[in-house]
């Protein structure tokens, strides 16, 4: 019997008015990679931020969110993190006066283990270029990317929350970050993968599709991929609408 | 006498000042005594010590490339006033930067500094004022400067609060720019709980295409006024100058003021500005909280990453 490390109980989310995650359900095992697909608008990096505590969005309208056992609804970002819980921001932040070594230490600083060089060899940056410059507006896009996958390896959470790490990523082959990935998985941690790029879709354990604000799925990776693909179809109906407008076809 | 003298140096030390110090072209003038020198050769220092203010000069001659880092070290240890006069000449193709460390630790102090300067022809001067206040001092710091950069000359200042108590500081700089001098001024301050921070740049762009930046970026972290008043007058054919403030203000019991001001008389000069006061990035707060890091040590990072 698998154990789940997060688990979210009928989620609900409602901001000004309008309801945007409808009852998430969802289970992560401990060291799987769950991949969550979905597409654009469906609420995947607003459960990101309802699971971080951020943008202001610190608990659920209703439902329960527990992390190893522990109702996380209402902490704040830093008890979560220090729970074991963090994030790879979709649109990394810019800092201006911080150097990736400076930026990676912060990361890493109750990592024993702490080795920065190789966190950066490990998402394809060169550490003599790359230690000394500044996480601002200097760094290209995927650049800043790599350094946030970089922290996110200093800092060796049990649970990551990844949100399309992979766009404006221009690694040369996928391959590259799917290293990345299993160097991860080897440090023990569980990851959530919000992505849309199917070959990391292979590497994942699971997988969950995202509709409308809700989890339509879990399955194996390749199910899900097909099951979205019939979502994609008719993207601008509502998933429940789009169900029954299918048996009516049938 | 020399172990007084050593209880002070370990307390600047303490306080933050670099070690290069005791090697470096430096003085060190600790309330109204100067305690420590170490000559330069082309720069000529001179200095008279009255029993209210030390009056200090350096003179770089002209065509010295002063090939390190000239330290000066304005201290005061304990309760009491500390007013210094100080005059810097450049001379023609001389090149210098100065840093200059001014560390205050424990008790009520006023520090006073007074700065004539001038950059004569082609020269450049490149001066950074760091100050270190310890938690525990009560401060008032008045810094003016005044000076003149001749004919393609250069004068550079970047004035920062190293640590995170500021007290009551009023600074200002006026400066006169002449044929095709570039002048470029900084002040990075951070204010907390009681803090008082009045920046003033007066910049006259004289000459024909001179140029000048007045930088500021003040932050309010507590009960603090911050107020930027950066004056300047494009008189000189094709002079450019450009005004930008960013102040970041995190309590409601902040005061914060960004004040611009362009005279211009000259149909062939340009002088801009910007100026923008906001709290601090929460997106930057939140990505540090995600790694573990509290909010007060979220906001020690990113504050430390401005002053930078
Ligand atoms: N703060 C907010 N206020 C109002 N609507 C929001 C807010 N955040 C997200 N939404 C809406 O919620 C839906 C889901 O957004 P998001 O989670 O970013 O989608 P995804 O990441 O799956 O593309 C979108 O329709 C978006 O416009
Ligand atoms: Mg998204």
């Amino acid at each position: 019997m698998e154990m789940p490390v997060l688990t979210l109980n009928d989620v609900r989310l409602k901001i000004e008015g309008k309801e945007i995650l409808k009852g998430v359900s969802l289970n992560v095992n401990k060291g799987e990679i769950h991949a969550i697909l979905g597409p654009n608008g469906a609420g995947k990096s607003t459960l990101a931020s309802i699971l971080m505590g951020i943008n202001g969005l610190s608990a659920p309208t209703s439902g329960e969110i527990v992390l190893n056992g522990d109702l996380i609804n209402g902490l704040s970002i830093y008890e979560r993190a220090r729970k074991g819980l963090t994030l790879a921001w979709q649109e990394p932040a810019r800092f201006e006066g911080l150097t990736v070594e400076d930026f990676l230490k912060i990361s890493g600083r109750n990592n024993p283990e702490l080795n920065i060089e190789k966190c950066l060899l490990a998402v394809g940056l060169s550490p003599d270029v790359y230690l000394s410059r500044f996480v601002d507006d200097s760094l290209s896009g995927g650049e800043r990317k790599r350094v946030e996958l970089a922290s996110i390896l200093a800092l060796k959470p049990n649970f990551v929350i990844l949100d399309e790490i992979d766009s404006g990523i221009d690694f040369t082959s996928i391959e590259d970050f799917q290293a990345v990935l299993d160097d991860m998985k080897k440090d023990g941690m569980t990851i959530l993968m919000i992505t849309h790029n199917e070959k990391l879709l292979s590497s994942a354990d699971r997988a969950s599709l995202l509709c409308n604000g809700k989890i339509v799925k879990t399955s194996d990776p390749e199910t899900i991929k097909k099951r979205f693909e019939e979502c994609k179809v008719c993207e601008v109906l509502d998933f429940e609408q789009r169900e029954s407008h299918k048996e009516e076809v049938r | 006498m020399k172990d007084v003298k050593n209880g002070i140096l370990d307390n600047l030390f303490q306080l933050g000042l670099p070690k290069e110090i005791l090697t470096n072209p430096s003085m060190i003038i600790e309330g109204h005594d100067v305690v420590r020198e170490v000559p330069y050769p082309g720069i000529v220092l001179e200095k008279k010590i009255y029993e209210d203010r030390v009056d200090v000069s350096l003179t770089v001659l002209p065509d010295v490339k002063v090939d390190k880092p000239v330290h000066f070290c304005l201290s005061k240890l304990g309760t009491g006033d500390q007013l210094v006069n100080i005059e810097v000449n450049v001379g023609e193709n001389a090149d210098i930067k100065l840093v200059s460390h001014c560390a205050f630790k424990g008790g009520k102090i006023d520090h006073r500094s007074r700065t004539k300067f001038k950059v004569a022809k082609n020269a450049s001067l490149d001066v950074t004022e760091i100050h270190y206040h310890s938690e525990d001092t009560d401060i008032v710091i008045e810094a003016y400067a005044e000076g003149v950069v001749e004919e393609s000359g250069f004068y550079k200042s970047l004035f920062k609060i190293n640590t995170a108590k500021a007290g009551k500081v009023n600074i200002k700089y006026k400066v006169d720019v002449l044929d095709y001098a570039n002048v470029d001024l900084e002040a990075k301050i951070a204010g907390k709980d009681g803090d008082e921070i009045y920046v003033n740049d007066v910049i006259y762009l004289k000459g024909k295409h001179s140029r000048a930046i007045a930088k500021s970026r003040l932050m309010a972290l507590g009960n603090t006024v911050a107020e930027f008043y950066g004056e300047t007058y494009g008189f000189g054919d094709y002079s450019r100058g450009h005004i930008d403030c960013s102040e970041v203000i995190r309590s409601n019991e902040a005061k914060l003021k960004a004040v611009p001001i362009v005279v211009v008389n000259n149909e062939t000069a340009k002088v801009t500005h910007e100026a923008a006061i906001g709290s601090l990035d929460k997106k930057q707060l939140e990505t540090l909280m995600s790694r573990g890091l509290s909010e007060d040590e979220a906001v020690e990072v990113i504050v430390q990453g401005m002053l930078r």
